[in-house]
């Protein structure tokens, strides 16, 4: 053997005993550790500045409508694609590729579920206006100094929240030819109270917009109790930071899952045409990391967003 | 050629690994529930638990489950010993990122939202007289 030619041999029996795939993977997955961790740090460090008072604290998942079961079930369901995800490998790599064809297919299914169920989550959001720079930010008692603070952004709310009221009792009239009457009589109450106007013989000056955020508030608890439905914006002390974190951390993660369907469609693909072949462990294995660690990401956003 | 096939073996060689996986999924599941028994006890209905307590209770049961994952699901029991030069450092750099970031929250937690909840005491007194 000549002195190169033993060079190349010795060269080719060092590095790391991977599959230059499977490297790439764990450097590209160690990326994204350090971008979810940014995100989820931020979010932590902005929860944990905010006080713990009944009026002044980090919104509760009641308060935003986040259902705690619905955040159950996408673990559940990403729990059960990361298993059927190994499953896939183990029955690729155990020379069945008609079964890790189906465990690719079910797989595809519950990533396409859990974006089913974000998708009506996100809905319900919109819905109910919890969006980021949409929420009102003060109510009663929160103190002058953040009234001061925030009195701009209040009088965009109680605009928002005016037009929003003229808006549904209009829309209601026209779609239903009905208002709920106490509904009603609430919204016209509180679009009296927002004017300036005189009380015997004093002046009335309008309501400030945390009297108004409680106001809505209020109005948005009758229309809850009377199963009316009406899309006004709530005060929500921190409700614009808590939409801004969830939307970013949800948003990343749910993209994330979609390009893991992406490529679990043309491995499924390839099976259904019976193109999965020996050499195909490998990728699923690849795709598999990746999905595990969006799983991971979803261990760690359900508790953070959906529990205490 | 050969660095392929030696690391495909590295897991699947391991008897029962099916009966293993499934063993995880299982423990995951459970964990999901222990995080919504520490919830339930932390609501303000019960409140036998402090929520700061179940917060990190909370947090605990889910880095067990992202270990068990990490560990089972994603071959690190057997690919360990090529990858923790990838893991440790990007570990610590995450750990230092928050520990970095932390001053802030802390100084956020002493200055500004005391402030707060001193001009919200006294505007609640005002509002009493």
């Amino acid at each position: 053997m000549t002195e190169h030619a033993e060079r190349l041999e010795n060269h080719s029996e060092m590095g790391i005993p991977l599959t230059s795939g499977k490297l790439c993977m764990w450097l590209f997955l160690v990326t994204e550790v350090m971008f979810f961790t940014a995100l989820i740090g931020t979010y932590l460090i902005l929860r944990s500045s905010i006080p713990t008072h009944p009026i002044i604290s980090w919104p509760s998942p009641e308060r935003v409508h986040l259902s705690e079961l619905i955040g159950a079930i996408n673990t559940f369901v990403l729990i059960a694609s990361s298993l059927t995800v190994v499953l896939a490998h183990h029955k690729a790599y155990h020379g069945d590729p008609t079964s890790a064809t189906r465990y690719i297919g079910v797989t595809l299914v519950l990533g396409l579920a859990f974006l089913g169920i974000k998708t009506y989550e996100y809905k319900t959001k919109f819905d109910h206006d919890i969006l980021p720079g949409r929420i009102g930010e003060l109510l009663p008692g929160m103190g002058i100094q953040r009234e001061r603070q925030m009195h701009a952004i209040g009088m965009q709310y109680v605009t928002r929240v005016r037009l929003q009221m003229e808006a549904a009792l209009t829309r209601e009239q026209k779609q239903f030819g009905y208002v709920h009457p106490k509904v009603k009589e609430a919204i016209e109450m509180l679009l009296v109270d927002m004017k300036d106007g005189e009380a015997g013989d004093k002046y009335r000056p309008p309501l400030s917009p945390a009297q108004v955020g409680e106001r809505v508030n209020d109005i948005l608890h009758i229309a809850h109790m009377e199963h009316h439905e009406i899309r006004l914006s709530p005060a929500i002390p921190y409700g614009n930071m808590w939409a801004s974190c969830y939307f970013a951390m949800t948003g990343f993660h749910a993209l994330h899952v979609f390009g893991g369907l992406v490529v679990f469609a043309i491995l499924l693909l390839k099976g259904l045409r019976g193109q999965l072949a020996q050499q195909d462990v490998g990728q699923i294995e690849i795709i598999g990391l990746y999905w595990h660690f969006v799983d991971i990401v979803w261990i760690f956003l359900f508790p953070l967003l959906y529990l205490v | 050629m050969r660095a392929e096939k030696h690391e495909t073996e590295s897991c699947e060689h391991v008897p029962n690994l099916f009966r293993l996986y499934m063993f995880v999924a299982v423990a995951l599941i459970i964990c999901t529930a222990l995080s919504f028994v520490f919830n339930y006890y932390a609501s303000e209905d019960v409140h036998t638990v402090a929520k700061t307590t179940a917060f990190l209770l909370i947090l605990g049961v889910a880095s067990l489950k992202a270990l068990l994952v990490g560990y089972i699901f994603m071959h690190l029991k057997w690919d360990w010993g090529k990858l923790y030069f990838l893991i440790i450092p990007v570990a610590i750099l995450g750990m230092m990122m928050i520990i970095v970031l932390l001053p802030d929250a802390l100084l956020g937690v002493l200055y500004d939202a005391k402030d707060q909840l001193i001009i919200a005491e006294q505007f609640a007194k005002e509002m009493k007289k």
